[in-house]
């Protein structure tokens, strides 16, 4: 409740932020207009609330969301509390679709061409990382790893590889790899939102199969859950949602890390409580975050990544001393 | 009855079987053994962790191969020796997804936990329990699923003597309930006390298979373990112990 709330507020003010100053009353009069109430609010204050400001704050939330729930589901299936949901390969992935967008300057999909390939590559990826592991119909989780961690150094290399030999896109891709926010659409939204809200929705229905899992593949059989079949449908909706906002935001790290252990030193370690946690925390975590890289430098936003990284790692050390001391439930 | 007929595979360097031997209701078997002499393995064989490569294992005279997991999950419940180690799941978590396959019974998850001693962690943090309380846990989780036959490997590690007592008492309860038991155990005189048969294995193969009396004695031991054994009558019964290591056969 307290982290709702938390969520909507942010929400607001992060509304209100940008170079025109508009009042809070007439941010929450424009949100209400939008959904048909009737105000007197500006039309030029609605126009930068609602056109501007409110796509950017909305994909924030979902990127945010995505990457929160990603990082339980994944966590669950690997039964490992360092790994996030780029660890699959959809990072090195989509990193390669937006680098062979750039690189060739494909535009067949128009302005959707990189987003487009981003995920298209991101999906192949995993896809290959979980058919490589395959060993007798089944997936073992550790195999699951070290395939994601070598597929993802190998389409790394291949990124290098393009870069190396045309140097002068590597500005380009620098700055998607830094992961940002600004820009996005309602456009964008309307494709990702539906996709993180259906994805999200469907993998906490899965809470039971996901707490069976963080047990060992051995145990949740034993109790009668169809393993290969819950970690292929998990990682499937997983990859789906994260490679989404991946292609509109670029690799934003350190939510999917974090804020499934946040989750569990405040509610436990339940998927039944963790995944909605995750999704608020992280959408919170994102919108905040993405106002401080509207703030720092005035008229100038900086890659929200680079703020993740700041305010995310020392936050990360701290929590992960508190619980290897403590566990989730005294931290 | 759960019966394994010819069962063979390879285990790293080990070839295991043929391994024969059923389980029926209101019965306790148990499988003792050097190290590595293939008793776990049995145990993953029939919870399809392992394929055999031949033989047949048949629950209720139906093929396991025919079955379904949440099929199999209603006829056998396994715990591991191996206590797991998830990410922060309270203990009723941890119950409530040994009744994936069953309905929600509150009386029942609690008797289950009443049974095994462990009825006031049911909201405790699983992972700030002691080993042989999270061991009763699993077993109390298990029981709460109900199955026709409960596997368990090594149940008496992490325990102590009080706690051993325990599960003695419980695993005697479950066969008069009508459970067939299926039990690995290093401890020769616990699985004495306790078996209606015996499985006693030795690199692979079945070395004696019968009631106690038939599969437990001094020569079969002193094959199995490469020791010397002598016994003694103790007011609990018969005790078997080894006195001399070492290559004897």
């Amino acid at each position: 409740m307290a982290s709702t709330l938390a969520l909507l507020a942010s929400f607001i003010i992060s509304l209100d932020i940008g170079p025109v100053k508009i009042p809070v009353s007439d941010v929450i009069k424009s949100v209400l207009e939008q959904f048909g109430f009737y105000s007197n609010v500006k039309l030029s204050d609605y126009i930068i609330v609602t056109q501007l400001r409110e796509p950017e704050t909305v994909g924030a939330a979902a990127v945010g969301a995505s990457l929160g729930v990603g990082g339980a589901v994944i966590q669950s299936i690997f039964r490992n509390p360092i790994s996030e949901p780029y660890i699959t390969g959809v990072s090195s992935g989509a990193t390669l679709g937006a680098v062979v967008a750039i690189v060739f300057g494909l535009t067949i999909f128009g302005i959707l061409t990189l987003p487009l390939l981003a995920f298209i590559f991101a999906v192949i990826v995993v896809a290959l990382v979980y058919t490589i592991s395959i060993r007798n119909g089944r997936a073992p989780p550790l195999v699951l790893l070290l395939s994601g961690i070598a597929i993802s150094l190998f389409v790394s290399s291949f990124v290098a590889l393009l870069l190396y030999s045309r140097p002068k896109y590597i500005n380009s891709l620098f700055f998607w790899l830094l992961g940002s926010l600004s820009g996005i659409s309602w456009s964008d939204d309307s494709i990702v939102v539906p996709l993180v809200i259906f994805t999200s929705i469907a993998l906490f229905f899965m809470y039971r199969q996901l707490n069976a899992l963080q047990l060992g593949d051995v145990y949740a059989r034993s109790a009668g859950i169809n393993v290969e079949k819950s970690k292929l449908i998990s990682m499937g909706l997983t990859t789906v949602s994260v490679a989404a906002c991946v292609s509109i935001s670029g690799l934003i790290g350190f939510v999917g890390l974090i804020f499934p252990h946040v989750s569990r030193m405040i509610y436990g370690g339940s998927n039944k409580y963790v995944i909605p946690s995750s999704a608020i925390l992280g959408a919170t975590f994102l919108i905040i975050a993405n106002d401080i890289a509207h703030m720092i430098i005035i008229g100038e936003v900086i890659p929200v990544g680079i703020i993740t990284g700041i305010i995310g790692v020392p936050f990360f050390m701290i929590l992960m001393t508190r619980i290897s001391k403590r566990g989730y439930y005294n931290a | 009855m759960l019966e394994l007929k010819d069962i063979s595979f390879k285990r790293g360097a080990l070839n295991i079987g043929p391994i024969n031997f059923s389980l029926n209701h209101s019965e306790i078997v148990t499988i003792c053994g050097k190290n590595g002499s293939g008793k776990t393995s049995t145990l993953l064989a029939i919870n399809r962790e392992i394929r055999p490569e031949s033989g047949e294992i048949l629950i209720d005279n139906k093929s396991l191969k025919t079955l379904n997991t949440s099929e199999i999950s209603r006829y056998t419940g396994y715990v591991q020796q191996e206590l797991p180690e998830p990410l922060g799941l309270n203990v009723r978590d941890i119950m409530e997804i040994n009744g994936f396959t069953r309905k929600y019974d509150y009386q029942d998850l609690y008797n289950s936990m009443k049974m095994c001693g462990v009825e006031n962690f049911i909201n405790r943090d699983y992972s700030s329990l002691s080993g042989g309380e999270k061991r009763m846990i699993m077993i109390a989780a298990v029981i709460y699923q109900n199955p026709e036959y409960i596997i368990l490997d090594e149940p008496s590690s992490f325990l102590d003597i009080d706690k051993i007592n325990l599960l003695v008492k419980i695993l005697k309860n479950l066969k008069n309930a009508g459970k067939g038991i299926l039990l690995v155990l290093h401890d020769i005189n616990l699985a004495y006390n306790i078996s209606d048969s015996i499985i006693l294995m030795k690199e692979g193969e079945i070395l004696s298979y019968g009631s106690k009396d038939v599969a437990i004695n001094i020569k079969n031991l002193e094959i199995a373990y490469d020791a010397k054994f002598d016994r003694y009558m103790s007011p609990e019964g018969l005790r078997f112990y080894p006195t001399e290591f070492g290559q004897i056969h």
